[in-house]
């Protein structure tokens, strides 16, 4: 078993260092001028040619690709770090400070989804092919249509705006933070902004992401343990609850839920790359300030260039993600499902 | 009771029938998908047919610029109003001539509303169409040799798709994006598409086809052990005969299945692309960038227009709807049309 982690770990490091060496093999195709990532340039700019010169060797960006990426490398090997932007600013700590909006919003979008997505199948999957099953399926395909853009701004404008039901986004944290201390005299708009924090808050700031979240995944959640409780429901061994004098909802929830939520474990495994996508929306229509608008940031700029040490370690960061989370998922089905083994008899 | 002779006659012949009659006479019957069907034939003959003909009725095109088409505000004019064609000359008399505005006006700018519907409606439709082409080639092709030879291919592939899935495709797009957009946004096959959209096509395609791939892949697995395949194998098929002839006609319908709702994925992929200043440059219209507009362009707030910018300028609502109103319809039809065809093919959806 622990040679099995430690083999799963390793191959996973090594697909880490490669996918961070393809983000900057890539990047040489990119026809890019480092130095206007720190200073103006484009229409109306009045740098020099020497200038950016200077300002990428500054940066160290005028090295070749191959030295900046072992760069890269020995600083996480070395320092555990990974070292300033090109900007300038640490990228340790931006990535620090966008991970906890990010993780709310994956965490509890996930936990709204399913308690969305199960009812709704278990609906479907009873009424098969009657009304209630196309309605959900109608209702369900919506999501998927609704530009998630546009579904954000939708549920902004009704909930927010109109409703003031929910804040307007931006994230609080989950833990009380200390109140920043006003200076004396300071006029009211002058007044730094105080942070939010407390898990009611936060919940209620995050209210509206979930479900933006939820939405999003809902058709195809809805679908999959629809389809698989429908396989289930003929299965002998509910046949044999029924039999064996089970109420109904013993047999639904114990008998037809549980193995049709199996395959869910593998889903959320291969679905992360989707939801971070989907997090890339929910962060920049909420302005929640997680790792979507961390990473469109870095990509998008008016001069077209982007800032390559803080988009490789980002990308590691979900390497980093996706590996642990493939991991845990494999144990976790081996451990719901007894019949699964991941060590062959032959290992 | 009247149908019941018929439906008994119907039921008897059922036996003799080939599996495309049945999925057609199952397809009929689901009143949902056969009405996406029509309302997808309809759309793309209207944008693609429809598009020259309105041009030539109203007497301009999508990228003309009416300036008085929004007043000093900037507030763009409304539904059914006839603005003034003054040819570039921002003065109006009452010879000028002018022309209709069926959907009103888009914006500071002026362009027709309606007709960059029509337009746009192009642009999303052929990156849709062509990156779930792509996607389904690329697919097709890696998920049957993965699936067929087995072992190193096997193994590598299904690894690095596992990982590469784990990505938010959106950030591969716009780096891809990036690094070829550049060099294939001129690339318009004679003016056959508007500048970028085949740089779209190839940034989605490439990024689309893991799960299509994994979808064969898994079907293939489970066909080539066969008795049908064996039996080809025998009589001295090659690998290539067996792949083509024996497994591509297996995996074909899950494939188109799936292949719709790439569709639907890219269509959307290009919306939120445009969103995010990614997408098709104005002044060419895609219903991705028609949205954008007004609803501001987020990463630069209080750029052109911007719903929640400080610029002063008004914009109007109506603007961003009937794009995400037609994307919304034609993204749902693709998703209904997809489950339709499923449900068809599918034995056993038949006896619920």
């Amino acid at each position: 078993m622990v040679a099995y982690i430690v083999r799963r770990l390793l191959s996973g490091l090594a697909l880490l260092f490669a996918l961070t060496l393809v983000t900057f093999a890539i990047y040489r195709l990119i026809p890019n001028n480092p130095g206007c990532v720190v200073l103006p340039c484009g229409l109306g700019a009045t740098t020099t040619h020497a200038q950016l010169e200077a300002a990428a060797h500054r940066i160290g960006a005028d090295r070749p690709v191959t030295t900046q990426y072992a760069k890269f490398v020995w600083r996480i090997l070395r320092h555990g770090s990974f070292g300033p932007s090109w900007r300038g600013v640490s990228i340790d700590k931006s990535i620090r400070a966008s991970l906890p909006p990010t993780v709310s919003v994956l965490a509890g979008g996930f936990v709204v989804l399913l308690l969305l997505a199960i009812p709704l199948a278990m609906l479907s999957a009873l009424h098969a092919q009657r009304t209630i099953d196309r309605a959900v399926l109608a209702f369900s395909l919506f999501g998927i249509a609704l530009h998630p853009f546009v579904l954000g701004v939708l549920l902004e404008h009704a909930f927010v705006y109109h409703l003031h039901l929910f804040p307007a986004g931006r994230y609080c944290h989950l833990a009380h933070l200390p109140p920043v201390p006003v200076p004396p005299n300071t006029l009211p708009q002058y007044a730094p902004e105080q942070p939010c924090g407390g898990p009611v808050s936060w919940a209620h700031h995050m209210v509206l992401p979930w479900l933006t979240f939820a939405i999003f995944f809902l058709p195809l959640y809805t679908r999959m343990i629809r389809t698989r409780m429908l396989e289930t429901l003929d299965d002998q061994h509910v046949v044999t609850a029924r039999a064996k004098g089970a109420s109904e909802v013993r047999v639904l929830l114990s008998h037809v839920l549980r193995p049709a939520l199996l395959p869910l474990v593998t889903m959320i495994g291969l679905d992360l790359g989707a939801a971070l996508t989907a997090v890339i929306y929910i962060d920049t229509i909420y302005g929640l300030g997680g790792f979507g608008s961390l990473a469109v940031a870095a990509l998008a700029s008016a001069t077209g260039t982007y800032d390559l040490p803080l988009i490789a370690a980002i990308f590691f960061v979900i390497a980093v993600a996706i590996v642990v989370l493939n991991l845990l998922v494999d144990l976790c089905y081996a451990w719901l499902d007894p019949r699964v083994r991941l060590v062959g008899p032959a290992a | 009771m009247r149908f019941a002779g018929r439906r008994q006659a119907r039921s008897a012949e059922r036996g003799a029938r080939s599996s495309r009659a049945l999925f057609w006479s199952r397809f009929k019957r689901d009143r949902l998908a056969l009405t996406s069907a029509i309302f997808l034939v309809f759309v793309i003959v209207g944008c693609f047919a429809g598009l020259p003909v309105a041009e030539h009725f109203l007497g301009h095109g999508p990228n003309d610029i009416f300036p008085l088409a929004a007043d000093i505000n900037g507030y763009p004019a409304g539904p059914w109003s006839h603005v003034p064609n003054s040819h570039g000359v921002p003065v109006v008399t009452p010879e000028t001539p002018r022309t209709l505005f069926i959907l009103g006006a888009d914006g500071q700018l002026g362009h027709d509303e309606f007709l960059r519907l029509l337009a746009g409606g192009q642009t999303s439709l052929e990156i849709g169409v062509g990156a779930a082409l792509l996607a389904i080639l690329i697919g097709v092709t890696v998920g049957l040799l993965a699936g067929y030879y087995g072992r190193v291919i096997d193994t590598v592939f299904s690894r690095t798709t596992e990982f590469v899935m784990g990505f938010p495709i959106l950030l591969f797009v716009i780096a891809l994006g990036r690094s070829i957009g550049d060099r294939f946004a001129d690339v318009t096959l004679h003016g056959a598409f508007v500048h970028g959209v085949l740089a779209l096509i190839l940034a989605i395609g490439l990024f689309s086809w893991f799960y299509p791939a994994r979808l064969v892949r898994a079907q293939v697995l489970a066909l080539r052990e066969q008795e049908f395949v064996e039996a080809a194998r025998m009589v001295g098929a090659s690998n290539f005969r067996i792949l083509r002839k024996h497994l591509l006609p297996h995996v074909a319908s899950s494939v188109i299945v799936y292949g719709t709702l790439v569709i639907a994925g890219s269509i959307l992929l290009e919306a939120a692309l445009a969103i995010l200043n990614f997408g098709i440059d104005l002044p060419d219209a895609s219903w991705g960038n028609m949205i954008s507009l007004n609803y501001g362009t987020l990463l630069v707030p209080g750029g052109v227009a911007g719903a929640t910018g400080s610029t002063g300028i008004r914009a109007s609502w109506l603007v961003p709807l009937w794009p995400s109103i037609a994307l919304l319809l034609t993204v749902l039809a693709f998703a209904l049309l997809g489950e339709g065809v499923r449900a068809a093919l599918d034995p056993r959806e038949q006896r619920r």
